[in-house]
């Protein structure tokens, strides 16, 4: 094997490496990026829950609260 | 390795490093992700919100705090969030720790840490309310929020009777006789029983396995505000339920704990005391009901003879509930006896012609 071979396999290993780091780092971002969409989604679904069941106190309500 | 080849294992591996992380790129991007599901509803409701320095400064609460899950990818996700609306300022609730009926968590708002938050549940009637602290910008304010009327929706009835089937196979056939075939009666932990189970209560809810198997469930997550909910609507209907004294007592457990002399603690001391041994009586601790008893006879006569009848005629349609609030308390009958002879009230002995079943003595 001359020298050409081996420094060619030497890039295809530096290759693989640097594009199992850039996978990792890619894992890692879309990971966030997935934990980020699903915080963003929570808040939205429970902001929708408040929108969706919960009226503003009524007068009653702060009656019954505060002489309770 | 020739020349050409070597080349062209390169050219392979490069065409990888370089496609691969743009191909998985797209598919995300492209992907929309599912709807998430609420898989737990802590809070949910509105509230008033007192400085006690200063009684003019209040703020109306409407706040929300649950676990929502969401299947990604094969996978299960599962996020703790909350949104504390005080007056119109929004509020992110994180680091959110759940303890027996307590909750205790940040606020934050643009990311930025503001507060905190400390709740306990107790009940009024049979409603839920949180109490507890909320401090935020330096202010605390003593805060009240109570339940919603927010039910369990169908496809939630599913997920929920589908765990509980899963954590307790027997009881979910036991329960829902003639829903499942008598395969599933043999075999219940085959997931397809449950599956259809959990599919029947989803297109009828109201049916009484269904409503059983709520309840049943139920009793075991007062901190979902839904279980409250069911039972709070239950319990109207059925005062007398011995599901509906449980449920009083469970869910004031730890408030009763942290504030004994509240006035719903009091009002529960008896019931407290008896459900303890009812559920533990081989404690030492239920020498405290003992004493209770002796001192409050009339009140805690019937209680008492009916939870000892209760325990022995376990097939009684009065009684059958029973059992499934207090299985140890069936399962141990003489020790129950003899808790509840030395409180002095009489008749609580069994009937001398009957005996105690071989297997329970």
């Amino acid at each position: 094997m001359n020298a050409l071979a081996i420094s060619i396999i030497i890039v295809g290993i530096l290759l693989v490496i640097a594009y199992f780091a850039y996978y990792a780092f890619f894992q890692t971002t879309q990971t966030k990026t997935e934990e980020a969409n699903l915080s963003k989604q929570s808040e939205e679904l429970i902001e929708q829950e408040i929108e969706n069941y919960v009226n503003n106190i009524t007068e009653q309500e702060i009656e019954q609260l505060l002489t309770s | 390795m020739s020349r050409k080849n070597v080349i062209s294992l390169l050219v392979i591996i490069a065409s990888l490093a370089i496609i691969a992380p743009i191909g998985l790129s797209q598919l995300s991007m492209g992907q929309n992700l599912p709807k998430p599901v609420i898989s737990k509803m802590a809070v949910l409701g509105n509230g008033i919100a007192i400085n006690p320095n200063d009684l003019t400064d209040f703020k109306l609460v409407r706040a929300g705090i649950a676990t929502v899950k969401l299947h990604f990818m094969g996978e299960e996700r599962s996020i703790t969030k909350g949104i504390i609306f005080l007056d119109q300022d929004r509020y992110v609730v994180n680091n959110i720790e759940f303890g027996n009926e307590t909750i205790d968590a940040k606020l934050f708002v643009n990311g930025t840490e503001v507060g905190s938050l400390h709740l306990e549940l107790t009940l009024k009637g049979n409603k839920g309310v949180w109490v507890g602290d909320i401090s935020v910008n330096g202010e605390t304010y003593k805060i009240y929020i109570t339940d919603v009327k927010r039910k369990f929706q169908p496809s939630e009835v599913k997920e929920k009777i589908s765990e509980f089937c899963k954590e307790h196979p027997a009881e979910c056939v036991k329960n829902a006789k003639g829903i499942a075939s008598a395969y599933c009666e043999k075999n219940p932990t085959d997931p397809s029983c449950r599956e259809k189970i959990a599919n029947y209560c989803k297109d009828h809810p109201k049916d009484q396995r269904c409503v059983a198997l709520q309840k049943v469930y139920c009793l075991k997550h007062f901190e979902d505000q839904r279980c409250r909910e069911f039972y709070s609507e239950y319990c109207e209907k059925n005062k007398e339920s011995m599901f509906c004294n449980a449920f009083k007592v469970r869910a004031t457990q730890k408030f009763c704990k942290n504030h004994p002399n509240a006035r719903i603690c009091k009002a529960l001391q008896i019931e407290r005391k008896l459900h303890f041994c009812l559920e533990n009586p081989n404690s030492p601790e239920c020498q405290q009901m003992i004493e209770i008893a002796k001192k409050n006879k009339k009140k805690f006569e019937e209680k008492a003879k009916l939870a000892v009848y209760c325990a022995y005629h376990q097939n009684e349609t009065k009684c059958q509930e029973f059992c499934e609030v207090y299985p140890l308390a069936c399962k141990q009958i003489p020790k129950l006896i003899s808790v509840f002879n030395k409180t002095g009230i009489k008749g609580i002995k069994l009937p001398t012609h009957l005996t105690i079943p071989r297997g329970r003595r």
